[in-house]
């Protein structure tokens, strides 16, 4: 178990290293390195510039500095006006992020396994059909959809009664307000959830140590608990670390409706031109080493659930 | 209480039997080896009668297909869209689609305008189905891009195995480790810079591509090495043919339902990413209403003209789902054993 993990955890510095290397590479063809294209620079000030900022070095010394730089946990000056440090700028806004991330994932999750349970239990029934309904439903309506129906409040019934002008909580001042973004994105990946549990515990119901344990005895509840959804978790499980990476980037188009103060508005106007290439840079791989570390954590929970996994 | 049942206390009901019935022919032809004769067996099963002729696998998977009712209705829907996207431009004087005309803005729907016009009078029904050009010409192309890759590099790393294989799969697991968003937009952002007239589709697709063909390869890998464990394999190898023929000459068109699959699903994903992108600013740029710009511009508009946002996002909805009912048809009808669960 122990050699397991630390396998794991060695195998994620190459990982690592990849994605940062694919982001330092693609981020060095973007558009308009914020020198160059400024004719209000002289040409002196602005070779002055590309020296401090290392952008004559060749290539490789300059991807070797920036994860120097990175391990130290320097990420730079902005490029915008202002020129804050990246570091701070990101400290305060990624925190936010991840917090909306976390409790929309936890939301999820809870709903959404619970669902998929139901779903499987009552398979081919009318509960099982509701579900696989509303989920679908949940997957197929974009989530800015939803997200901007909650902002304007607005719920279109048939003539009689005609439009409905409701209040939702959003925003990110209180947890009051906070409910609607975290609903808003958790009901966005339920979903993925609900399907995952549905058919890995039908897959689960299937084998024949369900039959084995109602033989011997054991009560059908505990036999679902124990053993089907004990073992139909670990296909969900392996899934949670890509699905919380798409929390984390399906949470940028909910803050930017409801108006919650994250790493969204900072990325996506980075690129507004002159492109803050600093800011991309670290953004992105925050949230790469961000996915990195949470697929560990995801390889030791799946170890634990299936110990064959660590074995070989 | 239905939780509390098992197969000793009630007597199962004749689907159930049906489906027992199915799983257990499954098993026999599967000990033959040929997965057209286990669709014929299952055919013959269904038909209440002996095996009469042989069908071919896609002949027998087209009449499952046909018998598919939530199936049949995407397949209707998703090619009502591309008939309308291709010909409503072609048909129609596409002026008012982009010409800016405030004597005729946010007209009501009419037969002039079907869905009214938005607030600089320009035609929604028009705009909506030039979108869809861009949007369903992406989202296939995406898939198809994605197949390509994915079935190359899955076919090697199965066909090859050992040291490489694992090589290639830990490779696969450092890029499932890259956030999707960023690295769309970073790739949107280079590649619209690099080419700044190009249409849409030449950065969009990239784009969408980079980060969405990890899953195809694993699932042509896993192809792979079930498939290469058969006789017809070895009976090519000692014919003479190299390994490249094997792959895709004998190996890869044996994969073809499980692709035909992927292609739809991969759909989904790829509208409901461009809508994405393009919804925040980063995806197809503005003067094209793709169907993502079109919800954007319904965003922004949501309170002063809703059908502005619904338009467009009951087409992005209404394609996505359509495209999961034609996914899910096509797996039952190419295994039929899928539809016991």
């Amino acid at each position: 178990m122990f050699a397991y993990v630390l396998r794991r955890a060695l195998w994620s510095v190459p990982v690592i290293l990849v994605s940062t290397f694919l982001a330092f590479a693609l981020v060095k063809e973007m558009p308009s390195e914020p020198f160059t294209d400024n004719p209000k620079l002289a040409p002196s000030v602005r070779d002055n510039l590309r020296e401090l900022y290392g952008l004559d070095d060749p290539y490789l010394k300059q991807y070797a500095d920036f994860v120097t730089d990175l391990v130290q946990g320097d990420f730079g000056l902005s490029t915008k006006p202002g020129h804050r440090e990246v570091r701070e700028v990101i400290t305060e806004t990624l925190p936010t992020s991840m917090l909306l991330g976390a409790c929309a994932f936890a939301f999820a999750a809870f709903i959404g396994i619970g669902l998929g349970v139901i779903s499987a239990l009552k398979a081919n029934g009318i509960t099982d059909y509701v579900i696989t309904f509303f989920a679908t439903m949940a997957f197929a309506l974009p989530s800015f959809v939803v997200a901007t129906l909650w902002v304007s409040g607005k719920i279109y019934l048939p003539p009689p009664i005609g439009t409905l002008q409701f209040e939702f909580p959003y925003g990110w001042d209180s947890w009051g307000d906070r409910i609607g973004p975290i609903l808003v994105l958790g009901l966005s990946i339920m979903p993925y959830f609900t399907r995952l549990v549905r058919s890995s515990m039908l897959e689960a119901l299937q084998q024949e140590y369900i039959t084995t344990s109602r033989a011997k005895g054991l009560s059908w509840r505990r036999t679902v608990v124990r053993h089907a959804l004990r073992n139909s978790m670990i296909p969900t499980v392996i899934n949670a670390g890509p699905l919380f990476a798409f929390v984390l980037t399906g949470s940028f188009i909910i803050e930017r409706i409801m108006i919650v103060p994250g790493v969204a508005d900072l990325f996506i106007d980075a690129f507004d031109s002159p492109v803050d290439s600093r800011m991309v840079l670290a953004t992105t791989v925050l949230l790469s080493v961000l996915i990195v570390v949470l697929n560990l954590i995801v390889d030791m929970i799946v170890a634990v659930l299936d110990p064959r996994i660590a074995r070989d | 209480m239905t939780d509390e049942r098992n197969q000793q206390d009630v007597p199962p009901e004749p689907s159930e039997v049906a489906d027992l019935r199915l799983e257990a022919q499954g098993e026999l032809s599967t000990l033959a080896g040929n997965w057209g004769a286990r669709l014929a067996s299952f055919d013959a099963a269904s038909a209440g009668g002996v095996a009469g002729e042989q069908r071919s696998l896609l002949q027998d998977a087209g009449r499952r297909f046909a018998r598919n009712r939530s199936a049949m209705v995407g397949l209707f829907v998703l090619l009502v869209y591309v008939i309308l996207a291709i010909f409503v431009p072609i048909l129609q004087d596409t002026a008012p689609a982009t010409a800016i005309d405030y004597d005729n803005k946010q007209l009501s729907p009419s037969w002039a305008h079907p869905f009214g016009t938005d607030p600089q009078g320009r035609d929604i029904w028009l705009r909506a189905w030039i979108g869809a050009r861009i949007s369903l010409s992406i989202a296939f192309t995406v898939s198809l891009v994605i197949l390509a890759v994915g079935i190359t590099y899955g076919a090697v790393s199965g066909y090859v195995g050992g040291r490489v294989d694992s090589t290639m799969m830990r490779f696969l697991d450092a890029l499932y480790g890259l956030p999707y968003l960023p690295f769309a937009i970073i790739m949107v952002s280079v590649l619209s810079s690099k080419f700044p007239d190009a249409p849409p589709i030449v950065y969009m697709v990239p784009a969408l591509s980079i980060t969405a063909w990890f899953t195809a390869a694993r699932i042509m890998r896993g192809q792979m090495l079930s498939l290469k464990q058969n006789d017809f394999v070895e009976g090519a190898r000692a014919a003479g043919a190299n390994g490249f023929r094997i792959v895709f000459r004998h190996v890869v068109p044996n994969t073809i339902g499980v692709m035909i699959v992927v292609i739809f699903l991969e759909v989904p994903n790829a509208i409901l990413g461009e809508a994405f992108l393009s919804f925040l600013g980063r995806g197809v740029q503005p003067p094209d209403p793709s169907w993502g710009v079109l919800a954007q511009n319904g965003y922004t508009y949501a309170d002063a003209q809703p059908p502005l946002l619904w338009v467009p996002a009951l087409l992005i909805a209404s394609t996505v789902l359509a495209a999961i009912a034609v996914a899910d048809g096509l797996r039952d009808a190419l295994d039929p054993r899928g539809q016991v669960h």
